[in-house]
C-alpha cells in the first residue's frame, strides 16, 4: 500500500532516468544501415554487364568473324592476298606437311628455254605446316601415284624452280617457323629472298618437259583429279563428331503466381490490431499477370542423335502487378505467422500506406523479382531429318534472388513489405517444347516454354504460399564449338 | 534510440541489431511521415514495434516470466554514488525478467497503455496490469538493494535519496 502512494514518483523517475541514458551506437550499426538502404546494386549490373559483355564478345567470335579453317583457305587463295606484303602465319596443330601440287596447263612461251615465265599454278596445301623432317615442303608428281610423291627436301628457293614457275600463286618459305609467305603474285617484295622466275627445266621438282607434253593431254588432268580425291580420302583426317555447342536464349514470358493458404493461420483465431476478414484471399484481392523476360546461356553437348545435355546460366525479370490503394498516412500492419508446432503464434507489425481494401487513391504495385538460375537438363530430339527437328526439353533450375521488390499481404488485408520473410534460394524447373532449324554451325529455335517455382517465394513462417510461373516463347540459337 | 533498445535488449549487440532494424524502417518509410506529430515520437514509435518484433522473432518474448529468478539477482551492496546514475537505473531495469521489463518499458517509460500493450504482445489486458504491478515491485527492491532509492519507512519520503540529492 505504502508503495501505491509512490506510483508516480518511481514512474517519474524511471522515465526521467531512462531518457537521460545515452547510448551511441558503433560505426558497424550505421554501416550496416547504410547497406541495406542503399544496396550494392553496382554488383548487380556490373554482373550484368558482364555476363552480357562475355555473351557479346563471344557471338562476334563465334557468329559474326570467320572461323579458324575458313582463314586459313583464304590464305590459299591469290585473290584474298593481293593486298597484303607480309604474313606470318602460326601451326594450326595439324601436322600435315606442306605439299605443293601443280595443276591446270602451264602455257610456256617459244621462248620458255630462255626464261620466260611459265603460266602453270599450284596449290600449296598445308601451308602452316612443315613436316617434321624439316622439309620445305612435299611437291608432288602428278605422274606418279600419291604414295610415290618425293619430298622436295631443303631446296633452296633459287635451286626450286617449283616454287618460282608459279606467278598467279603464293610462294610460302616452309623453312621458317612460322611459315612466312615470302612472295606473292603482285611482286611484292616480302622478304629477303625474293625467287626470280626460272624456266621448267629443273627435274628436281617436276619434269617440265613432261608437263609440257601434257599440256593438251585430258586425261592427265583427270588424273590429277583422281589423285586429289585419293588424297582426300586417304590422307585427310576424318572429321570427329560435334558434340558441343554454345546457346543463347532469350524469352519473353507473362508472369503469374498461384497462392494457396490464407493470411490468417489456420489455428489463429485472432490477432491484435488485425481484425478477420472471412472469405479467400485469393478471391479478395486484385493482382494481374505482368511481362518478363528470361536471358540464358548454356552450354549443349549431344550425347547422341536424340539426347542433348543442357546447363548454364539464367537471368530471370519475374513479375506481376497488384492493384491496392494508397493512404496519406501510414498505419500499423499486422503480418501473421505461422505457429511453432501449435505452441506459440508469431506476428510482424509493421507500418504501410497501402491497402488492399478502400483508401485515397487507386495505385498500381508491381512484384518484382531478379532471379539468377542454373538449369540443368536434358533436350529430346522426337522428329524431323536433316535441317528441322521438333524436339523437347526440361531443365531443374536451382535460383538465387538477386533482388526483389515485392509487397505482402498482411492479415489485415495491407500490403507492406518485409525482406526478412523473403526466401533467397528456391528451385525452379522448366518445360519446353521447340522446332529447330539448322544452317551449317548455327541452329534456330523457337517454342513455347512454361517455368514454374517448386517453392514458396516466402520462407514457412508466412502463412500464404507463392509459387511464381511464367510461359513464353523462347528463341534460341546454338553453335557448334567443338 | 539505442539506449531505448538496450532496455528491451539482453545484450548491447542486440539491441544493436534492433537499431539497424528500425532505421532500416524509418528511412525507408521517412516517406510516409505526414509532419503531423514530432518526428522523434514517429521514430521512437517504430523503434518500439521494431523491439517487440525482434523479441517475438527470436523467441525471447516468450520465455517464461519467474518472479523467483529475480530473487536471486546478485545486488552489488556497495555504496551509491551521491549522484543517482541515469545508467544505474537503466540496469537494475535490464535485470528485470525480460516479460517484465518489457510491459514496464512500454507502460512507465513509453507511455503506452494496458491495451496497446495487449495488443503488442499478444496478452490479456489484466496480464500487462499484473505484470506491470509485479515489475515495479520488483524493481523497487533491486533499487533499495543498490540503494538507489530508500523504503519509505526508514524516510518519509520513498524517494528521498534519489529525489532529494
Amino acid at each position: 500500500m505504502e508503495r501505491g502512494f509512490y506510483k508516480e514518483d518511481i514512474e517519474e523517475l524511471l522515465k526521467e532516468k531512462a531518457d537521460q541514458y545515452k547510448m551511441y551506437p558503433s560505426d558497424k550499426v550505421w554501416k550496416g544501415i547504410h547497406r541495406s538502404l542503399h544496396p550494392n546494386r553496382k554488383w548487380y549490373w556490373l554482373s550484368l554487364i558482364l555476363f552480357l559483355g562475355a555473351v557479346g564478345y563471344y557471338t562476334f567470335i563465334e557468329f559474326i568473324t570467320p572461323s579458324t579453317s575458313s582463314k586459313a583457305i583464304s590464305k590459299n587463295n591469290p585473290a584474298s592476298t593481293l593486298s597484303k606484303s607480309t604474313e606470318t602465319t602460326t601451326g594450326s596443330g595439324n601436322n600435315k606437311p606442306a605439299v605443293i601440287i601443280p595443276f591446270g596447263n602451264p602455257k610456256q612461251t617459244a621462248g620458255s628455254s630462255t626464261g620466260s615465265i611459265a603460266k602453270q599454278r599450284t596449290f600449296v596445301l598445308n601451308p602452316d605446316n612443315i613436316n617434321e623432317a624439316g622439309n620445305t615442303g612435299v611437291v608432288i608428281n602428278m605422274d606418279q601415284p600419291p604414295q610415290e610423291s618425293a619430298p622436295a627436301g631443303n631446296i633452296e628457293i633459287q635451286d626450286n624452280p617449283i616454287l618460282a614457275f608459279n606467278q598467279e600463286a603464293p610462294v610460302y618459305d616452309l623453312d621458317s617457323r612460322p611459315v612466312k609467305k615470302f612472295w606473292q603474285p603482285d611482286n611484292t617484295v616480302a622478304g629477303a629472298q625474293v625467287p626470280a622466275a626460272m624456266p621448267l627445266t629443273n627435274p628436281v621438282a617436276i619434269d617440265a618437259s613432261r608437263l609440257g607434253e601434257n599440256t593438251h593431254n585430258a586425261q592427265e588432268d583427270n588424273k590429277r583429279m583422281s589423285w586429289l580425291a585419293n588424297n582426300a580420302v586417304y590422307e585427310l583426317p576424318v572429321p570427329k563428331q560435334k558434340r558441343l555447342g554454345w546457346q543463347l536464349t532469350f524469352t519473353p514470358t507473362m508472369n503469374y503466381r498461384i497462392w494457396r493458404g490464407s493470411n490468417y493461420p489456420s489455428d489463429v483465431k485472432t490477432l491484435p490490431l488485425a481484425p478477420i476478414i472471412e472469405g479467400d484471399p485469393e478471391k479478395l484481392v486484385n493482382h494481374k499477370p505482368a511481362m518478363g523476360f528470361e536471358v540464358g546461356s548454356n552450354i549443349l553437348y549431344t550425347l547422341n542423335k536424340t539426347f542433348t545435355l543442357k546447363t548454364g546460366l539464367l537471368f530471370n525479370f519475374t513479375r506481376y502487378d497488384i492493384q491496392a490503394y494508397s493512404s496519406s498516412n501510414s498505419e500499423p500492419a499486422t503480418i501473421a505467422l505461422n505457429s511453432n508446432w501449435g505452441i506459440a503464434t508469431g506476428e510482424l507489425t509493421t507500418y504501410t500506406r497501402y491497402r488492399n481494401f478502400g483508401g485515397d487513391a487507386a495505385e498500381n504495385l508491381h512484384n518484382q523479382y531478379f532471379q539468377l538460375s542454373v538449369p540443368l537438363g536434358l533436350e529430346v530430339n522426337l522428329l524431323g531429318k536433316d535441317k528441322i527437328h521438333v524436339g523437347i526439353g526440361g531443365t531443374v533450375q536451382p535460383t538465387y534472388l538477386l533482388n526483389r521488390n515485392s509487397y505482402l499481404l498482411t492479415a489485415d488485408y495491407k500490403y507492406a513489405t518485409e525482406p526478412s520473410l523473403v526466401r533467397k534460394w528456391n528451385v525452379n524447373t522448366s518445360v519446353e517444347a521447340f522446332i529447330s532449324y539448322k544452317t551449317g554451325d548455327l541452329k534456330w529455335k523457337i517454342g513455347p516454354q512454361l517455368r514454374y517455382q517448386l517453392f514458396s517465394s516466402y520462407i514457412q513462417k508466412y502463412p500464404i504460399r507463392e509459387n511464381l510461373y511464367n510461359y513464353g516463347i523462347q528463341i534460341g540459337v546454338t553453335k557448334t564449338i567443338r | 534510440m539505442l539506449s531505448v533498445c538496450y532496455r528491451f535488449a539482453h545484450h548491447r549487440e542486440d539491441a544493436e541489431d534492433m537499431l539497424q532494424e528500425g532505421f532500416i524502417k524509418v528511412f525507408s518509410q521517412i516517406h510516409t511521415f505526414q509532419n503531423k506529430g514530432a518526428f522523434e515520437g514517429w521514430i521512437r514509435r517504430i523503434i518500439v514495434h521494431t523491439c517487440i518484433n525482434h523479441l517475438k522473432k527470436n523467441k525471447k518474448f516468450n520465455e517464461s516470466v519467474d518472479i523467483i529468478h529475480a530473487t536471486s539477482i546478485q545486488v552489488r551492496e556497495e555504496s551509491v554514488p551521491s549522484i543517482v546514475q541515469a545508467k544505474q537505473v537503466v540496469e537494475c531495469i535490464r535485470l528485470l525478467p525480460i516479460g517484465y521489463r518489457t510491459v514496464l518499458n512500454l507502460y512507465a517509460i513509453e507511455g503506452y497503455s494496458h491495451k496497446e500493450i495487449a495488443d503488442m504482445l499478444d496478452i490479456e489486458e489484466s496480464t500487462s496490469r499484473s505484470q506491470y504491478t509485479r515489475a515495479k515491485q520488483m524493481l523497487e527492491d533491486i533499487l533499495v538493494k543498490k540503494k538507489i532509492i530508500m523504503r519509505p519507512k526508514e524516510k518519509n519520503n520513498w524517494l528521498g535519496v534519489a529525489a532529494g540529492r
